[in-house]
């Protein structure tokens, strides 16, 4: 019961406080008076005396009162609003220090937080879904290549049979289609063919109508589809009667039979479901569409048994099938994760924090900023401090005093910091909903833990820039403090000040350069764009492939292709003579994806011992002309390397340049790697030998850094070898995308058959608008915290020079001349600033060259360029004060003391 | 250091406190003067430090506090032992008989090696 009596005395005293402290007095008073009385009376003093006598006895009266205070218990809520006034006087004391360290506190928060909230997300997302945290993926991990392997259709229909612990299994694959509804613009959906099971996975009835069920599974069943709400709305301004209404998807006609509620956009961001179809007798084992697999756990069942169970399938398929499973590793993982790409947490936090690079460094410099800060803004009240230590405040007492004033300052700073975290994800959720990026999970909104986490963050500061620095002002050193209060605050703190100039140097000077290379790095990677005008329009081609039975085999595919080159020429003929066309040109897949080639004469590198990572470009008859290539060496493609036995590439001038150091391209050979092994060999599959008979002028550049450029290879390609491609028209003198729907009329007119998957502008494309964004966005943070440490600088160096002022007074006094004087301050501050130059240049330099972020010169370049403006700043810094310390009449400087 | 001696320091001081007020209530001038004479002048504390003592044992239950009218007509508050004090009262003194015997022992045994 001890405890109760103590809580009870506490509340007490808290309660009453202003009557113990009358009471105290009181006691005191009393106890004072005794004792003089005593003195008179027993030793003859005369009363003035005796109460001196009494009060010497008595030891430190305030000293005693502190300690009787801190005895009560719950001492620190008496001092609380005195310390809060202290707190809030002395952010009035030293604005400049308060304000810049609470802006980068805010900083360091915001960043901080949008990181969290971010990984947090990635690593714990919740599925908005009924019991979502059972919801799981089922895949196969390609032990080999590292990778995840989703041609599971073989293995998707034994999982479905044979697991126990996961139900439900279903599977998606995702596809984007052209919608037409009736004479209404056709439309591109994002669409899902999904078994209809995934519909109970998810556990959300439909709004109008049905959802799909597993008659709609069967072979030859009428072609259905359920929409989304957002779809119905926009396309269908919600009419109800849109169920068994009938439009195009793709190349079939389909019923709507059912609309989503709003919001709903199961298994990734879709609006159009179909049923997904699965006949594994139509594929060989390890071929057959992408799937991806999902379920529910059994009630009742466990991840680790799922886990299990599914690993036992696995060995036994791996038993059975040794030429496709061997080394495949069926996985049970939460839902989200392969969406994601995190298939092994552990290993993907350590890449989502190096591959965020950029924000991790911003992070490091905004921090040690802030920590500096704060530490000088401690250290400018150590004679303060020792005044009231001497004055009888406890080390406790003033150690809470400092955690209170850092923590008014991280407190107020932190939601701050969270909003600004909040809006640059808006903006960037916002973009990532628009291009479909993200899952329909993601939701970078505040919530709990991320407060909590700010909470715990603002709390840590307060420790760090707080409680550390004053622990170390009111350590043992109290009389040096006194001794140098009295002689003027001139240089006791000198080694402090410069230990902290250099390492506030050091590590902006360290870290700062590996940001801005990092940013730089992901803006130039967008920064490429095309050097042709924005007059050119993308219309994407394939051609219907329906299998029908008795249709199918060589035959049926020879004929199809062949259909296929003669309405691509026949539209190109017609595209031609449109008025508002300048020419047209086919392409196979869309240039620009990244393949691996090997180059004769040229060494792969380490980390891709296969072959070199160029852009390739299947281009046709034309392509290169008509975006205005110019032929440099060599020649461009002729009619005779439109056949399939010819092996001629055309390659960019950055090749040239890039790989052969301007040597001889003309006459080398190259060949193209498929990342993906030969099943005898296990080697990667290799192509013939194709030989250069042209370098061409590059078809793009990169203003911001031009070794972003990736060199091209081009080949010939022709409609017939391919089952789809592109056809790229020059419009004349318009907005490009203006002539897509003159376009869509005239596939529809030529064949139905026929399917324009899309239409874009090249130049439009080229550029991905969200990265841009991205990259500007990263340009601003980067700019802010390197203003921030210009501030922080600054604010260090002027704070010293300061502190000298009366110093300089008075030499000026004993007659030191204003440019010697000059001299010892600015010699010392560039011996501060220097020596944080050369530890900062050297640690960022060796990560830099050693990590291959950047080379030898550019590296110099670079740190060159951060060690200029940060000794600026600091000259900027400490000149003002230095002159007006040179102004100071000496007489004031010698009063002062 | 310098806080090892005043946490013994202040372990004595509450123990020749609690021995104190066993004897009567007291206020705060009265018991100094009676440890004075007690220790026979051999504690010389600062009268002061006193009354933070008195405070974290008022706060631990051993002793109670109440304004009283002295002889010459003075208010003054006097401190009394609670229960839990004559509790820890007797603790601390079979404490310090145990340790001071095991002191003793330690010294003579030591001095006999040697």
């Amino acid at each position: 019961m001890r405890w109760l009596a103590e809580a009870r005395e506490r509340v007490r005293c808290l309660l009453f406080r202003r009557r113990e402290e009358a009471e105290m007095a009181e006691e005191l008073r009393f106890h004072l008076e005794m004792e003089a009385e005593r003195l008179v009376r027993e030793e003859g003093l005369e009363a003035g005396e005796a109460r001196r006598r009494a009060a010497v006895s008595f030891g430190g009266m305030e000293k005693y009162k502190e300690e009787v205070r801190e005895a009560r218990g719950l001492a620190w809520v008496s001092g609380l609003s005195l310390d809060l006034k202290l707190a809030l006087r002395m952010m009035r004391k030293t604005p400049g220090l308060t304000i810049a360290a609470g802006l980068g506190m805010a900083l360091a928060v915001g960043i901080a937080a949008g990181f969290f909230i971010v990984a947090h997300g990635f690593f714990y997302p919740k599925l908005p879904l009924d019991e979502g945290e059972r919801v799981v993926a089922l895949e196969n991990w390609d032990v080999r290549a590292a990778n995840e392997w989703r041609h599971a259709v073989h293995d998707f229909v034994a999982w479905r049979e044979e697991m126990r612990s996961v139900e439900q299994i279903s599977a998606f694959s995702p596809v984007d289609w052209r919608m037409v509804d009736g004479a209404a613009a056709p439309r591109l959906v994002h669409a899902v063919r999904m078994t209809s099971t995934g519909f109970q996975v998810a556990r959300i009835p439909p709004l109008l109508g049905r959802y799909l069920v597993e008659d709609d599974d069967r072979a030859g069943a009428p072609r259905v589809a359920v929409i989304g709400y957002e779809l119905w709305q926009a396309q269908f301004h919600g009419d109800p009667k849109v169920i068994g209404r009938d439009v195009i998807l793709g190349d079939s006609t389909h019923t709507i039979v059912g609309v989503m509620p709003p919001g709903y956009s199961f298994p990734w961001r879709h609006d159009v479901w179909t049923p997904l179809r699965i006949d594994p007798s139509r594929y060989e084992r390890g071929e057959g569409p992408e799937l991806f697999v999902f379920g529910r756990l059994a009630p009742g069942a466990t991840m680790e048994r799922a886990r299990a169970e599914l690993a036992a399938i696995g060995r036994r398929a791996a038993a059975a099938s040794p030429e496709t499973h061997r080394g495949l590793l069926p996985q049970v993982l939460p839902y989200t994760y392969p969406l994601d790409d995190v298939q092994d947490p552990r290993n993907k936090m350590i890449d989502f924090i190096v591959g965020m690079s950029f924000i991790s460094l911003l992070l490091l410099v905004v921090a040690a900023n802030v920590a500096i800060l704060m530490f000088a803004r401690t250290a400018l009240r150590g004679g303060e401090i020792a005044v009231r230590r001497a004055l009888g405040a406890s080390r406790r007492r003033i150690v809470g005093q400092l955690f209170l004033e850092a923590l008014v300052l991280s407190v107020s700073a932190s939601p701050l910091g969270l909003l600004l975290a909040r809006a640059v994800l808006a903006v960037a959720q916002s973009l990532g909903d628009r291009m479909r990026g993200l899952g329909f999970w993601v939701d970078w909104s505040i919530g709990l833990p991320v407060v909590l986490y700010t909470i715990g963050l603002a709390l840590l500061a307060a420790v760090i820039v707080g409680v550390v620095p004053a622990l170390q002002l009111t350590g043992p050193r109290l009389q040096a403090d006194l001794r140098r209060i009295s002689a003027g605050a001139g240089q006791g703190m000198g080694g402090l000040w410069t230990t902290l100039i250099v390492v506030q140097v050091a590590v902006v000077m360290g870290a700062l350069p590996l940001a801005a290379t990092a940013g730089w790095e992901v803006i130039g990677d967008v920064a490429t764009r095309p050097r042709f005008p924005d007059e050119y329009l993308n219309a994407t081609l394939t051609r219907v492939q329906e299998l029908r039975p008795g249709m199918e085999g060589a035959e049926y595919r020879r004929e199809q292709a062949s259909r296929f080159v003669q309405r691509v020429e026949e539209l190109t003929r017609r595209l031609e003579a449109e008025p508002a066309v300048a020419g047209v040109a086919f392409t196979g897949e869309l240039p620009g994806r990244e393949y691996l080639v090997e180059v004769e004469g040229v060494a792969s590198p380490t980390w891709s011992p296969n072959g070199l990572q160029l852009s390739v470009g299947g281009v046709g008859r034309g392509y290169l002309e008509l975006l205005g290539a110019r032929t440099l060496v060599g020649r461009g493609f002729a009619p005779g390397d439109f056949q399939q036995s010819s092996r001629a590439v055309v390659v960019s001038r950055e090749f040239s340049s890039e790989l052969l150091a301007g040597g001889e391209a003309v006459g080398r050979r190259v060949r193209f790697v498929s990342s993906s092994p030969d099943a005898s060999t296990g080697e990667p599959t290799r192509s013939d030998w194709f030989e250069v008979v042209g370098v061409i002028d590059d078809l793009f550049e990169n203003p911001v850094n031009a070794s972003k450029l990736k060199p091209w290879v081009y080949y010939p390609v022709s409609p017939e070898w391919v089952g789809s491609g592109s056809l790229v028209v020059r419009v004349r003198g318009e907005e490009p995308m203006s002539f897509a729907p003159r376009i869509r009329e005239m596939v529809a007119a030529l064949d139905p058959a026929l399917v324009l998957f899309g239409t874009h502008s090249l130049v439009g494309s080229a550029t991905p608008p969200t990265y841009l964004l991205l990259g500007i966005l990263a340009l601003l943070l980067l700019g802010l915290v390197a203003l921030f440490s210009a501030a922080g600088i600054h604010a260090l160096m002027s704070f010293a020079v300061t502190r000298r002022r009366k110093e300089i007074g008075i030499r000026t006094a004993l007659g030191a001349g204003r440019r010697r004087l000059l001299t010892a301050i600015f010699s010392r501050a560039a011996g501060q600033v220097g020596l944080g130059i050369a530890i900062g240049a050297l640690a960022g330099g060796t990560f830099l060259i050693g990590e291959q972020w950047a080379t030898g010169p550019r590296t110099a370049a670079i740190l060159a360029f951060t060690a200029t403006l940060t000794a600026l700043v600091a000259a900027g810094a400490a000149a003002g004060p230095a002159r007006r310390g040179l102004r100071i009449q000496p007489m004031d400087a010698l009063r002062e003391e | 250091m310098a806080r090892d001696q005043s946490e013994l320091l202040q372990g004595t001081l509450e123990l020749l406190i609690l021995k104190t007020l066993s004897l009567e209530p007291l206020h705060g001038w009265g018991i100094s003067q009676r440890i004075q004479q007690m220790s026979r002048e051999v504690f010389q504390v600062n009268q002061g430090s006193l009354y933070p003592a008195l405070q974290r044992m008022k706060t631990r239950g051993w002793i109670g506090s109440e304004w009283r009218t002295t002889e010459n007509n003075r208010r003054a508050r006097y401190y009394m032992l609670t229960p839990a004090g004559e509790a820890q009262l007797a603790r601390e003194l079979s404490d310090w008989e145990r340790s001071s015997q095991a002191v003793n022992w330690v010294l003579r045994w030591g001095g006999g090696v040697a």
